[in-house]
């Protein structure tokens, strides 16, 4: 019966792009749909998609993947960051969970599905695990005992030959602090990239074993099996529900897949309190503990996830940036130029006002001397007047001109022609 | 979203809100406070031109412009280019001693027709009987 089926739905983020699938499970393994895609805006209608799978199969499990950068594997658990306990004492350890409000029951690491992947071929000689997500390489050095060593290198932009050099120095990185030498390396490619295949053998020898899988694919296969389930899932420590592993372990013996009908509801409002309680922790923990400005700096430097930044986002963001230079530039370049005319319109108005007041000065003088007097020679200006001629009224001129400028120097002296020369200085 | 980009996209950011906020928007306030500054400047001047009914704005210094204007109220006028400064010029008329009143309306005016200015504000006089002579330099503004 349909509704009896079990399907697996599974879904991730690449880019600006998410993508979608879902398949059925049986007891030979699962059927997987045709992959759907939906662009970053249509977000609304990617969830709708969801939901409307979930009507349509009541007993489904919607996993999904971290591709976060900041995720390692670690040998404790911590308790205020979200884990999945993968192997022996290894945990992968990832600071929050971050499912974007979208509809998730189960979130696996990278790590979980490649040890998932990998863990029959383990034995005692040192093997580099290698997964390429979403541009990512997520390493991990690993033995039959445990995980010794693990890393997240991005490759965004890198050509094939760089990854692969980047794969070799991480060997040459991880011999610098171990001494040891990877006996062969596994590598799980999640894009169909034959010419990576071609370049990761050439330079890196036959000791490497590439195999190629889907991330839906892997998510279906992890999603399958209740085992698996248990064991990879990542979980938040900070919310305290195990119920979706409590209900997946009750018996002992394997859930029937009918089961998980009625572990479904839960689990789904497990993850989505976890996204909650996360959040609300995040918050709360801020409150008690206050975080210094410095520390907020360096988590918002912090590169967590750079292979998410697409140079996209770069080229956008030179967009206000030159928006802004340019308004700056523009008002600079207006300021001069308004400047420039209010300095002429300035000199203008001040040269008028020291004319006017030239004028007046002149005006004055010519008529204190009225007929009493005649001017040979002056100097009149705004700072001082200087004047030397001939007066026939010698009292009148005096007293007009001390009218004019009392703290100035009236001269008289006799000529040989029986006329009178004057001369009058005054600062102004 | 900003979280998850680069450090390069950070950066941006961040450089194109400082610079926001440090240079681009002072500087638009700085130019509308000089614009507004511009504005009270040139309604004085229209006021000043309304004043003595000059309806053109102030045009560079044209020698024969100028002399044809003087030449109206003065009977001789020489103009010559100044030594200093070099591109000034030396003003030297003659004109009857009754006219001298004419010939001050039309320095009060001057910087509103020509964009010039004597030079420290300095008339010289001389008795050139019958007439009387004035020299002064003109600077442009």
């Amino acid at each position: 019966m349909p509704s009896r089926q079990y399907i697996t739905i599974t879904h991730y983020k690449e880019r600006e792009f998410y993508f979608l699938n879902h398949a059925i499970q049986t007891e030979d393994g699962f059927i997987p749909k045709e992959i759907e895609q939906f662009h970053e805006s249509e977000k609304e209608k990617f969830i709708e998609r969801i939901r409307s799978l979930q009507s349509q199969y009541p007993n489904t499990q919607i996993a999904s993947i971290s591709l976060a950068i900041n995720q390692t594997i670690t040998e404790q658990e911590d308790k205020n960051k979200v884990s999945a306990k993968i192997f022996n004492n290894n945990y992968v350890v990832q600071d929050k969970m971050d499912i974007g409000n979208i509809p998730t029951t189960l979130y696996f690491s990278p790590f979980a599905i490649l040890y998932q992947e990998y863990k029959h071929k383990l034995d005692n000689k040192l093997t580099l695990l290698i997964g390429y997500f979403d541009r990512k390489l997520y390493m991990m050095f690993a033995t039959e005992e445990k995980i010794h060593q693990s890393w997240v290198i991005g490759t965004r932009g890198l050509t094939e030959k760089q990854i692969a050099i980047r794969v070799y120095k991480s060997m040459k990185a991880y011999y610098k602090i171990s001494y040891k030498f990877a006996d062969h390396i596994e590598m799980l490619l999640t894009d169909d990239s034959p010419k990576l295949l071609k370049v990761l053998r050439e330079e890196l020898s036959l000791t490497i074993l590439p195999t190629q899988n889907s991330i839906h694919n892997l998510l279906h296969h992890m999603a399958g099996e209740q085992s698996r389930v248990e064991s990879s899932y990542i979980r938040s420590s900070l919310s305290g529900h195990t119920s979706i592993v409590n209900n997946l372990q009750s018996g002992g013996e394997p859930l029937e897949k009918s089961e998980f009908v009625s572990v479904q509801n839960e689990a789904m409002n497990n993850l989505e309190d976890l996204k909650l309680k996360d959040n609300a922790s995040y918050s709360s923990s801020s409150v008690g503990k206050e975080i210094s400005f410095i520390d907020k700096l360096k988590l918002f430097f912090s590169n967590k996830n750079d292979s998410k930044s697409p140079v996209r986002h770069t080229l956008l963001a030179f967009i206000p940036f030159f928006l802004i230079i340019g308004m700056g530039s523009y008002y600079t370049m207006e300021s001069k130029k308004v400047l420039q005319e209010m300095e002429l319109t300035d000199s203008q108005l001040y040269s008028q006002l020291n004319h006017v007041l030239l004028a007046t000065t002149s005006n004055d003088i010519f008529l204190s001397m009225g007929k009493s007097a005649e001017l040979k020679v002056a100097t009149i200006s705004n700072s001082e007047i200087k004047l030397k001629g001939v007066v026939w009224g010698i009292e009148p001129l005096r007293n007009s001109l001390n009218d004019l400028y009392p703290d100035g120097e009236f001269i008289i002296k006799p000529l040989e022609n029986f006329m009178t020369e004057f001369s009058f200085n005054s600062k102004i | 979203m900003l979280k998850s980009s680069g450090f390069l996209t950070k950066l941006l950011l961040i450089a194109s809100l400082l610079i926001l906020v440090f240079w681009s928007i002072p500087r638009m306030l700085s130019y509308y406070e000089t614009v507004e500054s511009y504005s009270t400047k040139k309604s004085e001047l229209e006021e000043a031109r309304v004043k003595y009914n000059i309806s053109q704005n102030a045009q560079q210094m044209k020698i024969d412009a100028f002399k044809k204007e003087i030449e109206s109220i003065v009977s001789d006028v020489e103009i010559e280019p100044a030594v200093e400064p070099k591109t000034g010029y030396s003003v030297t008329v003659q004109m009857d001693k009754n006219k001298i009143k004419k010939f001050n309306s039309f320095i009060e005016t001057l910087s509103l027709r020509y964009l010039v200015k004597i030079r420290n504000n300095e008339l010289f006089f001389e008795e050139k009987e019958p007439l009387i002579e004035v020299k002064f330099i003109l600077e442009s503004l």
